[in-house]
């Protein structure tokens, strides 16, 4: 017989953790709006969803060591409880990513545009689709959602590698475009992480409903895959 | 280390129904419990937890004077209830044992009906047949048991099952309308799913009751109850929010209890 109290606390949890993903999403897609429009302004916004995330991640920790300490939860509801708390962590370093982008934007808003933005919009599509799709899983405890997060991954790490290649050749034709460049790589690479992190999200979500623990057997997969070309 | 600590611990209720301040107990001339200093916040569950021993049972039924019949025994100090102290010499016991009720380890329900046992307690404070009916149903409904046996009233209370009995024990109490609830290990005898319900149920009843109760089992204090009290031979080492003590202790004595660590 599940104890009510048990069940409201798990579900306060959820809520917040549901919450802290809903902010670090719009905090993904604020500041790569300020890239796309060059407007600065949209800096403010993401830090101060910033104080909120971090704030909820101070909480949905207490509240999960509460509830291991006061409820003692076994098999799946012990495997939901630690993952929240791993959950909050992938979302908060979300939120320091949307808040390098913004920090790279401003730099790189200091100077003209250096080329048209098509890979980076379409790479950061693909990133928060993942983080959407990977907070969805969770909510719907969707193990096969979860799967096509991971799978999706790759989709990211292309396009992090496409857009290294085409600035790669801006620079070396033209060193005063490094500066620029080096921005539009650096945004790349948080956009890669904010995917790793949704990759994170859904890998804990299928442990927490299957008990599976992919984390490492996909590393191995995708290495046998890469061994094998 | 342990006697300020505990005072200055236990003040954290700002609406203390019980307050204990330096209680003493001698059973000849040993010494259960040591300058005892705790407030019982209204309306809330107070757990005390602590080895075999350790003077949890002598505190609780300090409470409601249980203690008093006990040869050697002696105390002092003051347990004031509603701002009034309880071990004072024209203190009416059966009044006190009233509005201070007391739920046993093992139930013990009388070998009476189970409607004779809930309208006992009335009918001795002089509670008139309609008031009596009155109570006797309200009591079984608090603790979940009219439905089961209103139409089995009249069966005798010992063919009950273990569970049963304790809640019936409960309903017992109830029906005198008590303001205090004490609990000496009341799941103990009973199954990990009774123990469940009777843990659901006083989560209930501390809307209108305030509880206390002792427990050996560390994860019913921690489930269960809002403040925990850690007693260990005789003294009260800490009281807090069970929150704390489980999540973060203050003394290493309460950490190494609470791990399992000894004791």
């Amino acid at each position: 017989m599940i104890h009510r109290r048990f069940e409201e606390e798990i579900g306060e949890l959820k809520s917040r953790l549901v919450r802290m993903g809903a902010n670090a999403e719009s905090m993904i897609e604020k500041a790569v709006k300020s890239l796309l429009e060059r407007s600065p302004a949209r800096h403010e916004e993401v830090f101060s969803l910033e104080k909120e995330v971090n704030d909820l991640h101070i909480e949905v920790d207490e509240r999960a060591i509460g509830i291991l300490a006061l409820q003692h939860p076994v098999a799946a509801d012990l495997r939901m409880v630690v993952m929240c708390s791993k959950i909050a962590g992938e979302l908060e370093r979300v939120g320091d990513q949307a808040v390098n982008i913004c920090q790279n934007t401003a730099d790189l808003l200091k100077y003209p545009p250096l080329k048209p933005l098509i890979d980076i919009p379409l790479m950061a599509d693909v990133a928060r689709g993942m983080l959407r799709e990977s907070l969805d899983a969770f909510v719907r405890q969707d193990p096969v959602l979860a799967q096509k997060v991971l799978d999706d991954d790759d989709k990211v790490d292309a396009f992090k590698d496409q857009i290294f290649r085409e600035l790669l050749t801006y620079m070396m034709s033209e060193p005063g475009t490094i500066p620029r460049a080096l921005d539009l790589i650096l945004i790349s690479r948080n956009l890669e992480r904010v995917g790793d992190h949704a990759t994170n999200v859904a890998e804990e979500v299928i442990y927490a409903a299957q008990g599976r623990d992919v984390r490492h057997h996909h590393e191995k997969m995708k290495r046998t895959g890469d061994e094998k070309k | 280390m342990t006697t300020s600590a505990a005072v200055s611990d236990s003040r954290l209720a700002l609406d203390p129904k019980i307050r204990i301040e330096g209680l003493d107990v001698f059973y000849g001339s040993f010494q259960a419990l040591k300058s005892v200093s705790m407030d019982v916040p209204a309306r809330r569950i107070t757990a005390l937890i602590g080895p075999s021993g350790c003077g949890k049972s002598t505190l609780i039924r300090c409470l409601n004077r249980m203690n008093d019949g006990i040869r050697g025994f002696r105390a002092t100090g003051r347990i004031l209830l509603d701002g009034r102290d309880i071990r004072e010499p024209k203190t009416d016991l059966a009044r006190l044992r009233k509005r201070v009720g007391m739920v046993f380890q093992r139930p013990n329900p009388f070998p009476l009906s189970v409607r004779e046992n809930v309208a006992y307690g009335p009918k001795v404070h002089g509670a008139r047949n309609g008031l009596v009916e009155e109570r006797v149903e309200k009591s079984l409904r608090a603790t979940l048991l009219w439905d089961e046996l209103k139409d089995r009233l009249q069966v005798n209370a010992l063919s009950l099952s273990a569970e049963q009995q304790q809640r019936l024990c409960i309903s017992r109490l109830l029906a005198v309308e008590p303001e205090v609830l004490l609990m000496d290990e009341p799941c103990s005898a009973l199954d990990p799913i009774a123990t469940a319900r009777v843990e659901e149920l006083m989560t209930e009843l501390k809307k209108e009751y305030t509880i206390v109760i002792v427990t050996h089992n560390m994860q019913q204090a921690s489930r269960v109850s809002d403040f925990c009290g850690f007693m260990w031979l005789g003294e009260l080492v800490e009281f807090d929010r069970t929150e704390t003590i489980f999540t973060n202790p203050r003394h290493k004595q309460t950490e190494g209890y609470v791990t399992g660590r000894f004791g």
